[in-house]
């Protein structure tokens, strides 16, 4: 179902803040693995899959390296969200 | 595509050989990451302990011990093994085959073919291949697979992505001529241009140790290791795995004529649980099918798949079920096998004192 891409980046921020079990995180469109001492490599993996879980959706794998950004997510969340399922 | 099915071929016995070292998790981070890191790190990839093999300890040193209790555990006569396959990535030499040397201390006849092989985490997967092969074709009767590895050697204590994953360990598996008729299906594939994804680069030909392959230099994530430590690109291993491996499951399932979803469980090469969750969920699969027990023995490279089996014999498979197993990593490489698995004349995991 469509989201509004502010609807998206809140939602994100609810998931992102309680990964890295910061209530206080302000998650915007230009957050990104560079703000976040605690988003590195192996935290990353972990935070996609929660991402997938929250929006119900499956990214390409060959995606998910590029995911590093909270707008890049967030395209690629609508994209999918707008695609016609199967 | 590389792949044979047969009706000639099953496991008959497995056993896992693990060194007396034991560590947690926070006693291996200990003086390099703080309790808290540890935590955050270890949980969702599941670990929880680490092995260690003893200084001098080789991995054919574990196989050889996991082979005796293995050949003694069947009653098979030495003189009828005509095969003998190992597989590492820590030979005790560069030369000759450790698996010479293998045949020769298990007191193995000299009409034994044996070779070895140089895979890592689809070890078990690839071994299984060509000990099929051998067995469908008659050139062998019984082969015994040793799988095994030394790799915590080549661990920098400092690298996080590696410290609290990577275990050694040696395990023996026993494949034979069957008349039964189980069908197995297998599927092996390749891809070299991740060759440097999963890499030790010093130590070999190509890049002889000097005075500077052992200095430690340290990533963007603080992660240092040196060039003749083992080196693993995280992401690019799991993009590989996640894409590849539920691919591999329904061209197996295909080939082998059943739809996935009748597997009862999906044996596979235990890299991290979350990478198993991922695995699964792509491939449209219950989470409960895929066994996990990384947190046990960690990641032991090539014996993962034999130590899952050890670990599921008394319970899960004390009778056969249809199983898939998959081993996918360094190379890149990565297979499969679909078979009914279970009721092992031989199963069990000793520890080597």
């Amino acid at each position: 179902m469509k989201m509004k891409r502010k609807d998206i980046i809140e939602e994100l921020g609810d998931v992102i803040r309680s990964f890295f079990g910061d209530d206080s995180l302000a998650v915007t469109d230009e957050t990104s693995g560079d703000d976040l001492k605690e988003w590195d490599s192996v935290s990353h993996i972990q935070l996609i899959f929660e991402i997938e879980e929250a929006f119900d959706v499956q990214f390409d794998s060959d995606d998910i390296p590029e995911l590093t950004s909270v707008g890049a997510i967030a395209d690629k969340i609508e994209t999918l969200r707008e695609a016609p399922t199967a | 595509m590389a792949k044979l099915q047969t009706k000639n071929v099953k496991i008959s016995g497995v056993c896992g050989a693990l060194p007396r070292t034991v560590k947690t998790v926070y006693e291996v981070g200990e003086g390099f990451f703080d309790e808290p890191e540890i935590r955050k790190i270890t949980l969702p990839i599941g670990v929880g302990n680490l092995y260690f093999a003893e200084e001098g300890q080789t991995a054919s040193d574990l196989c050889y011990v996991a082979a005796e209790r293995l050949i003694d555990g069947l009653g098979w006569q030495r003189e009828e093994i005509d095969g003998l396959i190992f597989v590492s990535q820590t030979p005790d030499y560069i030369a000759p085959a450790t698996s010479c040397l293998l045949q020769d201390r298990l007191g193995l006849s000299t009409g034994c073919f044996a070779f070895d092989m140089n895979f890592g985490c689809s070890a078990f997967v690839s071994a299984y291949f060509l000990a099929a092969n051998l067995i469908d074709t008659g050139a062998c009767s019984k082969v015994l697979l040793l799988i095994g590895d030394t790799l915590r050697r080549y661990v920098s204590p400092e690298d996080k992505g590696l410290t609290f994953i990577i275990s050694d360990a040696g395990t023996a598996t026993a494949l034979e001529r069957s008349t039964e008729g189980v069908l197995s299906s297998v599927i092996m594939s390749t891809d070299g241009s991740g060759s440097d994804a999963l890499i030790v680069p010093a130590g070999g030909a190509r890049m002889p140790m000097d005075s500077d392959t052992g200095i430690v230099s340290y990533d963007d994530d603080g992660n240092g290791r040196s060039s003749e430590d083992f080196y693993m690109d995280g992401m690019a291993v799991f993009t590989f795995a996640v894409k590849r491996v539920p691919a591999l499951i329904d061209e197996l399932a295909e080939l082998h004529g059943m739809d996935k979803a009748d597997f009862e469980y999906f044996l596979l090469h235990q890299a991290n649980a979350y990478m198993l969750k991922f695995i699964a969920k792509r491939s449209r699969l219950p989470l409960e099918k895929f066994p996990v027990n990384i947190g046990r023995y960690g990641n032991t490279n090539g014996s993962t798949i034999p130590l899952l089996i050890c670990d599921l014999a008394s319970k899960e498979l004390s009778m056969p079920k249809d199983v898939i197993m998959s081993g996918f990593g360094v190379g890149l490489s990565w297979g499969g096998v679909a078979t009914s698995l279970g009721g092992l004349a031989y199963a069990g995991i000793v520890a080597v004192e």
